[in-house]
């Protein structure tokens, strides 16, 4: 229990002091994270969208290999662009690998199907008379397309966060493509890992907790977002 | 006789082997209510849908001949025909027998009706045909909270907005109370009357195509058995099957 207590105080010392190495690892927690979740964004809502609407044969399969890709081991991710950017790889020239670059690419394999699987699923559950209505109503496809989007967008919501978890938390293709570089590829979830192995609990501890309450105040922001969206648009109706 | 507005040409349709619509054959003119009356399953909707291009017929051609534009026609199966459908739906308007809305109030829906139309849509005219269907006090209320009847109300909202030249309606009388099918009857009747909007409307309740309608076309098991005006459709129908649906006893 004493770990805990040290664990508690350590965090709101790194906090309060203005700890370098802890900031920086915070920071590049969140740059990777919302560079992926911003990448994941722009391609998975529109293929999520499209998939939604399209027929065609292998649906069934593409459908099944990207719930499969929601539960993608991180690890496997990391180790596939590892081989992808290593030296001898493909990309081996952009000499990216042990960048934050190559951390935000492991994320967006891993960030990509959750979006894409959870907007495909939040489409299917709502009225596709919406679409329909559009339609009738002269609207292009797209615009249809977007007033679907629109209808459900608690599911997209629901989408961003699970990403975000999964990104934010992630620990296994961070250590393999960042390599934990001191004040350069050295995440939160990353130093957690180095200091546990130091034996230096109360600071693993307390990066722990700090990562934990990131979580939650961006948690936190997008749940007030879509609340506010709500009243917004109520605010909106009533000018 | 003007020209049709829209001519159907050996319209065929089915859903796998069960055939819905066979061989229709079918003028819809200016200024008319068109009622397309018939039992349960008989294809109605289907039909609507398909005039109103929500759906594809496996066979058949249909050609629309609206005012200031130039004939267009479609022919099934067809291939791509997707700009000729666009010119088309800004002149139609489907209302759902389950009225849909988006989310939103009634204001935004009827925003958003507007803007896809690319019609103005200034808060004078909303709150009129708002106040001719009697959902006036709703405007600021959430779209999805409104009851049924109130929802079929907006759905006529919209279409006085949106002021097509053919307005398709599926069952209509399903949401609406008497009251409110009186409203939908007087709409029509002064609509029809200062435009020269056409309404083709799909019941199964014979009162209802007596009152409304200029002309009536049976439809049964996915066949036109006849098209006749009011008058004569229920007087004097040329068909045995008319004749029975009309005293209730429908052939299976």
């Amino acid at each position: 229990m004493n770990t805990f207590w040290q664990g508690l105080i350590e965090a709101v010392r790194l906090i309060l002091h203005g700890d370098v190495a802890t900031f920086q690892a915070l920071f590049l927690s969140l740059k990777v994270t919302l560079y992926a979740l911003l990448v994941s964004s722009l391609l998975g809502f529109p293929f999520g969208i499209w998939l939604a609407f399209s027929k065609f044969r292998m649906k069934r399969l593409v459908m099944n290999l990207i719930f499969t890709f929601m539960g993608f081991p991180p690890v496997v991710a990391g180790l596939l662009v590892y081989l992808l950017l290593s030296r001898s790889g493909p990309l081996g020239y952009m000499q990216l690998l042990f960048t934050p670059t190559a951390m935000i690419c492991a994320q967006v394999i891993l960030a990509l199907p959750v979006i894409t699987g959870l907007t495909y699923l939040g489409i299917q559950a709502v009225n596709p008379s919406v679409w329909e209505l559009a339609y009738t109503l002269g609207a292009t496809r797209w615009q249809a397309g977007w007033m679907l989007f629109r209808e459900s967008r608690h599911a997209i919501l629901g989408a961003l966060i699970t990403a975000f978890g999964a990104a934010i938390s992630e620990v296994g293709a961070a250590m393999l493509v960042g390599g934990n570089i001191e004040g350069f590829t050295r995440s939160l979830t990353t130093s957690l890992m180095l200091e546990t192995r130091q034996g230096n609990f109360a600071r693993a501890l307390a990066l722990g907790l700090i990562l934990l309450f990131v979580s939650f105040v961006v948690n936190t922001f997008l749940v007030l977002y879509n609340q506010t969206q709500g009243i917004k648009h109520h605010a909106r109706s009533l000018d | 006789m003007p020209d049709p507005w829209i001519s159907i040409q050996h319209l065929s349709h089915h859903y796998g082997n069960k055939p819905v619509l066979q061989a229709i054959q079918l003028d819809i003119y200016p200024k008319e209510v068109l009622t397309i009356l018939g039992p349960n399953g008989a294809g109605k909707t289907t039909l609507l849908r398909i005039l109103s291009t929500l759906e594809k017929p496996i066979t058949g051609e249909v050609t629309y001949r609206f005012p200031h534009q130039s004939p267009v026609t479609l022919s099934y199966p067809s291939k791509n025909q997707r700009i000729q459908i666009d010119q088309l739906r800004t002149h139609m308007l489907y209302l759902f027998q389950k009225p849909v809305v988006f989310s939103g109030s009634v204001l935004d829906n009827l925003r958003y009706s507007a803007r896809f139309r690319h019609i103005p849509a200034d808060r004078c005219k909303i709150e009129e045909v708002l106040m001719q269907v009697g959902i006036l006090p709703m405007l600021y209320q959430n779209a999805r909270s409104l009851s049924g009847g109130e929802l079929s109300r907006l759905a006529l909202a919209r279409a006085l907005l949106v002021q097509p030249s053919v307005l398709f309606l599926d069952e209509p009388s399903a949401n609406l109370d008497p009251p409110g099918m009186q409203m939908l009857e007087n709409l029509l009747q002064e609509w029809i009357q200062k435009t020269t909007m056409t309404v083709v409307l799909v019941t199964q309740d014979l009162f209802e195509a007596k009152r409304i309608s200029d002309r009536v076309a049976f439809l049964l098991n996915g066949s036109l058995i006849e098209c006749l005006p009011k008058n004569t459709f229920f007087t004097h129908p040329a068909n045995l099957l008319t004749k029975q649906f009309i005293h209730g006893s429908i052939p299976v």
